[in-house]
């Protein structure tokens, strides 16, 4: 069987999600005998201008968010040269961490920056950045999504394996599988590709597979993780704790809850909820019993930096009022996946 | 003449492009060709959200962030919660370090070439065998830094006053087990670098060839003193709290990450272009593992002291300022941690139920320094009232100590292109002249 030519980029974003594949590489040694990497900049120095040369690629797996007009060429370059791109890790999938940049942005309005430099000059001018941080799917058309941040191995396994294995598939491992949503799963261990735009991540919430014990559904006050620690056994919403794992996409296992701190989102929405702020703000307000006007004022006095928090990982794709506007023949990917 | 570019540079950190014109005296530079932005990510979130935020950047930031706090709300972590913080900072050095000495292998011998396992193992097989054990290591590192932090990459646990969880008994022998592990394969590997690798005609070239001359060392000392460790203007110590009165974040309009320059050792007509004529690297230095040995520090571990008596015997003492130097510290620092993680982790005050130290005050304005794998690293927040981030500074030395690239890049291509080399020898001695710093 012929192996997949795979292409793999980080636009702007840290290493990591590369990271984790170079792992996966000598973890499953040898990926190399499914795959030829016929495009990857980080490992191989692979340039820009060689992407424009390149044949075909089977699967690229795309990292960073797209917030310069190099990384928005590379991506549609890419785009063009792919039969599957896949969205690697949070920045890619919904904005990530770099997103909060939006937030200090006024909506159609440019940063102004200091006095380009001509295209003669030394040194060659930068690429200039967009208005705005987006997400690969508000860029060009995405398949598939590896969430996280960074994304898991077992998961980043179970995608290498659904998108590269083709028939050859051997090594197909229960524990990379066991997270997946069940048709998901059977794709990954039958052979055939999963439907597009899935996530390789569970369905539910993270609340599904925290380990901590739930009992009562409301707190009275929010605690601040500075001024106490939380019980390590309880749920840490219900300690008033602001977790954000109700309505965050289950997969990484309850990592962060597992390590005494709230979920943040990393993972994007559960597939049942739409707009995962709102969501949550409603979850939290109904635990609240009082109609004091006072008290009211109180509560949500203790609250800092709601959209910071919310959206910390999906500003730029999950907050219905904040998305930026989309790129031509990109309307209505905004809030997806 | 047509220009040379890599665009991306290959074992880079950020997105960077280097451009060389090839002329009687070459024109070059070295551009971060996309923004980071860390004070819009910090600035408006809540103080303690800090070390998650900045952890995005390293496992360092995170400690240093959670230094941070800790001086912000005036705490001290318990001492088993230090051990669990210094157990991550050794675990990523010694993560850091054999990646990228790693890298330095595959620039002989790429397992990501296309070439078929099989193939490669009957090429070289000393060299697969070397790569495929390098990486194992370097999973079991991660393995020891996702139970000390959470998570390997982006790791969660260093919270203001410690951390956020304790050790169960059985993470405390895993740990151990990984600790013997790394300490045994640091030997195997440091004695494989000095047979094959140290000596390799291609490498050293390439290596020595880019040496920029005597440059200050900037590093922490013990006592958590910044120290500016000389090129014959002395040497200079001040406090953390200090830094941006001696280290300014100078910016660039042909690169997006600023330059930081030694004030007191660069006059004010600094340039971090080379080809300017009159204008030597006086504002330049060196930080991470060539800084550390520059400045005299002494290896943890009989084998990581031997492994610079090896680099002594090759090179001659201290200092030293080439690359080759630079990658050779890399190897001793990796063996010194791994002997730390060894030590460490066999601590019986890693365990105990008291990890933290609650605050109880709030301040308005916190610091913390910490020497992590790359270099030095400082943050200075600001809150308001109700603990909000409203000013970051951050000063990561290794990231921000570009000058020094564009030296380098200046270096080799003054040198490949003085003997004439191909684009292609030029281009590689560019990547493996920058990889150790």
């Amino acid at each position: 069987m012929a192996k997949k030519r795979i292409a793999v980029f980080t636009a702007t974003g840290c290493r990591v999600c590369e990271s984790v594949l170079l792992d996966l590489h000598y973890t499953v040694n040898p990926l190399t005998r499914w795959a030829d990497i016929v495009f990857w900049p980080y490992v191989s120095g692979n340039s820009r201008d060689e992407l424009e040369k390149l044949d075909g690629v089977d699967v690229c797996f795309f990292a960073g968010a797209v917030r310069t007009e190099a990384d928005r060429r590379a991506a549609s370059k890419l785009r063009e040269k792919s039969e599957i791109v896949t969205a690697l890790g949070a920045c890619a999938a919904f904005g990530g961490m770099p997103g909060l940049a939006n937030l200090g942005m006024v909506e159609g309005e440019e940063k102004e920056e200091s006095s380009p430099l001509s295209s003669d000059s030394f040194p060659p001018p930068l690429p200039g950045r967009e208005p705005c941080v987006r997400a690969l799917p508000q860029v060009v058309e995405t398949d598939y999504f590896i969430a996280g941040c960074p994304p898991t191995p077992p998961l980043t396994w179970a995608a290498v394996q659904s998108l590269l294995g083709g028939e050859d598939r051997q090594n197909i491992l229960a524990f990379a599988t066991s997270r997946l949503p069940g048709n998901v799963a059977e794709a990954v261990a039958s052979g055939a590709l999963p439907p597009r735009g899935t996530v390789f991540a569970g369905e539910k919430a993270v609340c599904a597979s925290c380990s901590r014990i739930k009992e009562k559904k409301r707190f009275k006050e929010l605690r601040k993780s500075r001024d106490r620690d939380a019980d390590p056994s309880r749920c840490l919403l219900e300690q008033g704790v602001f977790c954000q794992g109700i309505v965050t996409r289950e997969g990484c296992g309850g990592l962060c809850t597992a390590a005494g701190v709230p979920c943040r989102g990393c993972f994007g929405k559960a597939e049942a909820v739409y707009d995962p702020g709102a969501r949550m703000v409603s979850a939290v307000a109904s635990t609240f019993e009082t109609l004091d006007p006072l008290e009211v004022e109180k509560i949500v006095g203790d609250f800092d930096d709601l959209a910071g928090t919310l959206y910390r990982y999906t500003l730029p794709s999950q907050c219905v009022l904040r998305c930026p506007p989309p790129l031509e023949g990109r309307e209505g990917a905004t809030c997806k996946p | 003449m047509q220009a040379i570019t890599l665009d991306p540079v290959r074992w880079q950190e950020e997105p960077a492009r280097i451009t060389v014109l090839p002329q009687e005296k070459p024109k070059t530079c070295f551009q971060v060709t996309a923004p980071r932005n860390i004070e819009e990510m910090c600035v408006g979130r809540p103080a303690e959200e800090l070390p998650r935020i900045l952890s995005i950047l390293s496992p360092s930031h995170h400690l240093a962030a959670a230094r941070a706090l800790d001086s912000l709300y005036g705490v001290e972590p318990p001492v088993p919660a230090q051990n669990m913080r210094r157990g991550l900072l050794v675990a990523s050095t010694f993560a850091h370090h054999l990646k990228k000495l790693s890298f330095l292998l595959s620039s002989l011998e790429s397992p990501f070439e296309g070439h078929h396992a099989a193939r490669r193992r009957e090429r070289a097989p000393a060299a697969h065998r070397m790569l495929d054990e390098a990486m194992r290591h370097a999973s079991l590192s991660r393995e020891a830094a996702s139970i000390l932090g959470g998570r390997a990459d982006h790791p969660l646990s260093a919270v203001a006053g410690g951390v956020s969880r304790f050790l169960k008994k059985d993470h405390y022998v895993r740990l151990e087990e990984i600790a013997e592990a790394c300490n045994a394969f640091a030997v195997r590997l440091a004695d494989y670098f000095q047979e094959n690798i140290w000596e390799h005609a291609g490498i050293r070239n390439n290596l020595l060839a880019s040496g920029v001359g005597p440059l200050p060392a900037l590093t922490l000392e013990e006592d958590g003193k910044v120290l500016v460790y000389g090129n014959g203007k002395g040497i200079h110590r001040f406090s953390p709290e200090e830094t941006f009165e001696k280290i300014e974040l100078r910016r660039e309009r042909w690169s997006y990450t600023p330059f930081a320059r030694l004030k007191e050792h660069g006059g004010e007509d600094f340039s971090p272009l080379p080809e300017i004529e009159g204008l030597a690297p006086g504002a330049c230095f060196f930080v991470g593992p060539l800084a550390r040995f520059n400045a005299g520090s002494v290896p943890c571990g009989s084998s990581a002291r031997e492994e610079l008596q090896r680099l002594a015997d090759d090179l001659g003492p201290f200092p030293h300022h080439s690359p080759l130097a630079a990658c050779r510290c890399l190897m001793v620092e990796l063996t010194g941690a791994a002997q730390e993680m060894k030590d460490l982790y066999a601590e019986p005050n890693f365990l105990g139920p008291f990890t933290r130290t609650v605050p109880t005050e709030r301040g308005r304005e916190g610091h913390g320094a910490l020497e992590s794998p790359e270099g030095c690293i400082f943050h200075r927040l600001e809150t308001d009232e109700r603990g909000v981030v409203r000013g970051i500074q951050v000063l990561d030395a290794a990231m921000a100590n570009h000058a020094l690239r564009c030296f380098l890049v200046q270096k080799t291509a003054e040198s490949f292109l003085g003997r004439r080399s191909g684009t292609n020898t030029l281009k590689k001695a560019l990547e493996t002249s920058l990889l150790p710093f």
